[in-house]
């Protein structure tokens, strides 16, 4: 905002107003019509974003439950899930401070579980993503007959409808029908190892890693196309050079593919990961949070506590959890790309 | 406007007339009878009723059900629409319903709903004690009662959980078919040793909740005190209770049951691998018009499968069951056409029909209707019409509410059970880990 | 395998000889395999399954991976029993094209803006969109419960496939923007530039001149809406419960799991149907979306 001057009020007078307008006019830079621009996105995610949002966090802030508005109680929703209360009645001393007591074996350890399971679920996937999806781009590049087929059969996961594939997976990973424990019963040679059946869904590590790698068969595709993308852009030049100064293929990779790739895999992984921390539909359908709760995520249990038992507020207060850490992978990630480019959002 | 004379015309028109003077003569009380009374609500075909429910296990219900609500319409000269959600979906449903105050008139509601929304579903103290007196009581006192008594929906119908049998695999070992738990665990460890073991859920699934109820009330053992509001769990009997399910888990059962949902043990038993289920005869029907056969052979699998009330424990024979209500929401601007619609639905000839549709799946709570000619049909209902002694609302021996719910939604039981019969804890640590987490709840929803 | 593929990049001159550029062909192949067999291993069990009988498919003896007796009863049972192919695959279509148009033409507007236009809040716009991207679904359906009834009360959209034509948006047009806003950084601004100096409105350079240039990343960022509605699955669970209003995921889930039934061979039958569209538009529009891709998202 223009601030406006003495002395020029003085000697401008009657066309002040209009001067500071101008001035203002010009203090919102050249491009007005960019507002114009901008308008029906702001709009849209303003009535449709950030205003539920707000009302979220409002709900977490509130022991609101569904149909009724609720009551202002301050953080008591996130101090429930940590076991934080006021004054405990029958605790230690110890436990006891400042009007608070903090007892973590009252705190909420299915939420706790959570926790343990999101971190988990988004690090294995993330990076296994990240790895075989920089593989399948490697080869893409290099497949060039069956070219469609292969790229269009790479990218399915991804396009199909996630509920309707993971019920798929669901098929075969089941515990009665086990496609897999029936190739390790039935099929040679593998019924010669004498493995299985396991429990794929059943088995707490073994349903977190069966999750996992239905998340990873999803999003893999979206890893391959977008590393390809990144591998097509880089010029050829490049190789040339490093490999007139002798360079072998995998120092070549490690110098000149990995470096260039580095700004891609970062928005990849940094938009895989926000898919990956907010996934609903795989632990919905494949085992409702089971077998233990060892399975549950933000978005599963905060739909178990919101939804199905109606508490609006404890549910919103965990789902905020979910945010804090986005943030802060998107800033980590964020830097990493303007350090590395000079481009930034 | 249309008066009171019309609107009984209405009702008895051409098309309508024999049954509805028929269902009028066998109840005290017909539509006709109630509409006089009141004043008739402003029609116009503008009007809608709307009813939503689970999709139903058996598709002929859904149909006979929307044929009721239309015959309704039709009477009462109103448009209906039945909509219908996947039978785990109705909670989010319900619960976006009432967050926005919009929807269906009419809901069907599960056992600790009438609790949970019993500030938005309206009084139907009146409606149920008129229907409960000419349908000769109900069998149940809780179900549908908020926490303080009073109806905020109509009983509807339970589905119970008796021993669905192979009945040739136990002759073969020359036993007799089970009575309690013990025997159970007795014939299940024998035929488990055959390749046939017994299936019950121990995982996230509506059937686990249900059935190790069952157990620990047989065992002597309950969730909460009377009040509803005191947690209970903690006791000698739920410890044998936790002890035996672990004894049953490791004797005669595999692992699968801990990843099984609703379904697996109907793919057990119809698949000719699991000698016992507890479950609804949802398998036995499935298996009927499947008809799925005995694996190498061509005997159909429903012959040779029969059901059995579930087994006693030292406590005596409990069982929960899944209980089904039909509420009216307090948003809802046909109110009195829903009660009226509720009034019609629960006549005895609507009932019957009702029933008749579910092929058996559906148990009415109403007295009259248990002895509904269905379950004489077929021999393998007969326990239909008794298993109501036995069997109670999931919040036994309190009301089902807030608290209870949320410890069925969160799947306490089954985890804690589960993490009994794997070893990961001993079953004194289980039952306090359950009431921990119960004690957690209750006090958070107190 | 990541190695298998580094190999092949190029063992220098010396080495490109037709047995080498053979050997080379192999490996990627060959190393192509296991990933062609892990992407469509769920579709052809869905498409295996889809065909067996009822008694084939609870038959654990036999096996999961080839249909004895092949028929069709999954596929009729869908178009008779269900409203998969005259209402829910029609809803997802219009709800997916509707909300895609919607979004990508706001996306291209606000994209164009923050990577153009110079006015004060720019910056600041550009983080919001990046930021209104990290709230979960998950936690904005309860709230958008209470958006919805409140424009229901003007327009009546609360359980129509329109709430969800108005919803969709909120997740996409963060991705397009950004994706879209990329993309026109490295159109030459000289072009434009150009078109101002011939008295050119902003508008219609951007439509006549900028977007033609920019159309791989228009078809990328289409391609990407099209992909999120068509999988979209918590709003329209919770946000739709008339029958004939449904969406192909959540219709067949409430019409296909009845309580503890499964009607395991018309799921995989609708699970097949339902994805195939997307899959054949991506088989067209595949060279967009790589194109698009390596301007847009990154830069």
């Amino acid at each position: 905002m223009a601030i406006s001057n003495t002395r020029e009020q003085v000697l401008v007078g009657r066309d002040l107003t209009a001067a500071n307008r101008q001035r203002w006019r010009r203090s919102l830079g050249p491009d007005l019509d960019g507002y114009g621009f901008v308008l029906p996105a702001v709009i849209i995610m303003a009535c449709l974003v950030v205003y539920p949002f707000f009302l979220a966090i409002w709900f977490s802030l509130s022991d609101a439950v569904i149909g009724e508005p609720g009551q202002w109680v301050g953080l008591e929703n996130f101090m429930y899930l940590f076991g934080i209360m006021y004054e405990g009645e029958d605790l230690p001393w110890y436990l006891k401070f400042r009007g608070f007591s903090w007892d973590l074996s009252l705190a909420d350890d299915i939420f706790l579980m959570t926790l343990r399971n999101t971190l988990l679920f988004a690090i294995f996937s993330v990076v296994l993503k990240g790895v075989f999806g920089l593989g399948a781009a490697l080869l893409m590049q290099r497949a060039t007959k069956m070219k469609r087929f292969i790229r269009g059969s790479i990218l399915v996961p991804f396009v199909a409808p996630t509920v309707l594939t993971t019920l798929g997976w669901w098929l075969i990973l089941d515990p009665t029908y086990s496609h897999i424990n029936w190739l390790l019963a039935n099929a040679w040679p593998l019924n010669l190892l004498g493995l299985g059946p396991y429990q794929w869904l059943g088995n707490p590590n073994l349903a977190l890693s069966s999750v996992i790698f239905v998340n990873f068969w999803r999003g893999m595709p979206f890893f391959a196309v977008t590393i390809f993308a990144g591998l097509v852009a880089i010029p050829e030049q490049l190789y040339e050079a490093a490999e007139t100064d002798g360079a072998s293929t995998l120092r070549k990779f490690w110098h000149v593919t990995l470096p260039l790739l580095r700004p891609v895999m970062a928005v990849v992984i940094l938009f895989s990961t926000i898919f990956t921390l907010a996934d609903f539909g795989i632990v919905y359908v494949l085992t409702r949070g089971g077998p233990m709760n060892y399975t549950h995520l933000f978005a599963t249990y905060s739909f178990t506590v919101g939804i199905l038992n109606q508490e609006i507020g404890l549910g919103a207060a965990i789902s905020l959890f979910l945010f804090p850490i986005l943030l802060l992978v998107v800033i980590l990630q964020l830097k990493m790309v303007r350090k590395e480019t000079g481009y930034g959002v | 406007m249309v008066t009171p004379y019309e609107m009984t015309t209405r009702l008895t028109g051409p098309a309508s007339r024999r049954s509805f003077l028929r269902s009028s003569m066998a109840t005290s009380a017909g539509v006709a009878g109630m509409l006089l009374a009141k004043t008739p609500p402003a029609i116009g075909q503008d009007r809608e009723l709307r009813l939503i429910t689970f999709s139903h296990f058996v598709p002929t219900s859904d149909a006979e059900l929307k044929r009721q609500l239309e015959e309704f319409g039709q009477m009462a000269g109103v448009k209906v629409r039945m909509d219908r959600v996947a039978h785990l979906q109705l909670p989010a449903v319900l619960a976006s319903e009432v967050q926005g105050q919009k929807g269906h008139d009419l809901t069907a509601l599960w056992v600790g709903m009438p609790d949970l929304y019993k500030k938005h579903l309206i009084n139907l103290d009146d409606l149920v004690e008129k229907v409960g007196r000419r349908s000769g009581g109900m069998t149940d006192d809780i179900v549908g009662r908020d926490g303080e008594g009073h109806y905020r929906a109509m009983p509807w119908f339970f589905i119970s959980f008796p021993i669905a049998v192979r009945t040739d695999l136990i002759a073969e070992i020359g036993e007799t078919l089970p009575n309690t738990w013990e025997d159970v665990r007795r014939i299940g460890m024998q035929l488990k040793a055959k390749g046939h073991p017994i299936g019950i859920q121990l995982s996230h699934s509506e059937d686990a909740n249900h059935i190790l109820r069952g157990i620990i009330w047989s065992w002597g053992g309950k969730l909460v005190e009377e009040d509803g509001k005191t947690v209970a769990i903690n006791s000698p009997e739920t410890v044998e209770a936790y002890e035996f399910i672990k004894a049953l888990f490791n004797d005669a059962m595999e692992q699968e049951v801990l990843a099984w949902d609703d379904r697996n043990n109907n793919v057990c038993l119809n698949s000719g691998k699991c000698s016992m289920i507890l479950n609804p005869i949802s398998a036995y029907n499935s298996a009927r018009t499947d008809n799925a056969l005995l694996p190498g052979t061509e005997r159909p699998v429903h012959q040779v499968i029969n059901h059995i009330m579930p087994p006693a424990g030292p406590a005596g024979r409990h069982m929960s069951a899944a209980y089904n209500t039909i509420g009216v929401w307090k948003f809802s601007k046909n109110q009195e056409l829903a009660k009226e619609f509720l009034d019609f639905h629960f006549q005895k000839e609507q009932q019957e029909k009702h029933l008749t549709a579910s092929e058996g799946y559906n148990q009415p709570l109403m007295r009259t209707f248990s002895m509904h000619p269905i379950y004489a049909s077929n021999s393998k209902y007969y326990f239909a019409p008794y298993i109501g002694w036995y069997t109670h609302a999931p919040g036994w021996p309190g009301t089902p509410n807030a608290a209870s719910e949320t410890v069925w939604r969160q799947f306490i039981i089954p985890d804690t059970a589960a993490a009994c019969a794997t070893d990961r804890m001993t079953a004194k640590q289980a039952v306090k880990k359950a009431e921990m987490q119960m004690k957690r709840l209750y006090r958070r929803h107190s | 395998m990541a190695s298998s593929a580094i190999s092949t990049v190029g063992l220098g001159a010396r080495a490109k000889t037709p047995m080498w550029r053979i050997r080379k062909e192999i490996v990627t192949y060959a190393s192509l395999i296991p990933y062609l067999a892990f992407s469509l291993f769920p579709l052809y069990i869905m498409f295996i399954t889809s065909l067996k009988s009822k008694q084939e498919i609870n038959n654990l003896g036999a096996s999961p991976f080839w249909a004895t007796g092949i028929t069709l009863d999954n596929y009729v049972y869908l178009a008779e029993n269900t409203h998969f192919f005259d209402y829910w695959l029609l809803n997802t279509f219009i709800v997916t094209v509707v909300s895609t148009l919607i979004s990508v033409a706001v996306g291209i507007l606000a994209a164009y803006a923050l990577a153009r236009l110079r006015f004060r809040g720019v910056e600041a716009f550009g983080v919001a969109v990046f930021i209104t991207y990290l709230v979960p679904q998950a936690l904005l359906f309860l709230p958008l419960i209470n958006v919805i009834n409140f424009i229901d009360d003007f327009i009546p959209i609360r359980d129509t496939y329109w709430s969800l034509i108005l919803t969709y948006p909120t997740f996409l047009i963060p991705f397009v923007t950004w994706l879209l806003m990329g993309y026109f950084r490295t159109v030459p601004f000289e072009v434009e530039e150009c078109a101002y100096i011939d008295g050119a409105s902003r508008m219609r350079t951007l439509v006549t001149i900028v977007l033609p240039m920019a159309l791989p990343g228009v078809a990328c960022a289409v391609l990407f809406s099209f992909t999120l509605c068509w999988n979209e699955f918590l709003y329209t669970l919770v946000f739709i419960q008339d029958e004939i209003q449904k969406t192909l995921s959540v219709g067949v889930l409430t019409e296909l799991v009845r309580g503890d039934i499964y009607f395991w061979g018309s799921l995989m039958a609708a699970c097949l149907v339902g994805s195939i569209p997307v899959i054949v538009i991506y088989a067209f529009f595949m060279d967009y979306y790589v194109s698009g891709l390596t301007a847009g998202a990154i830069k």
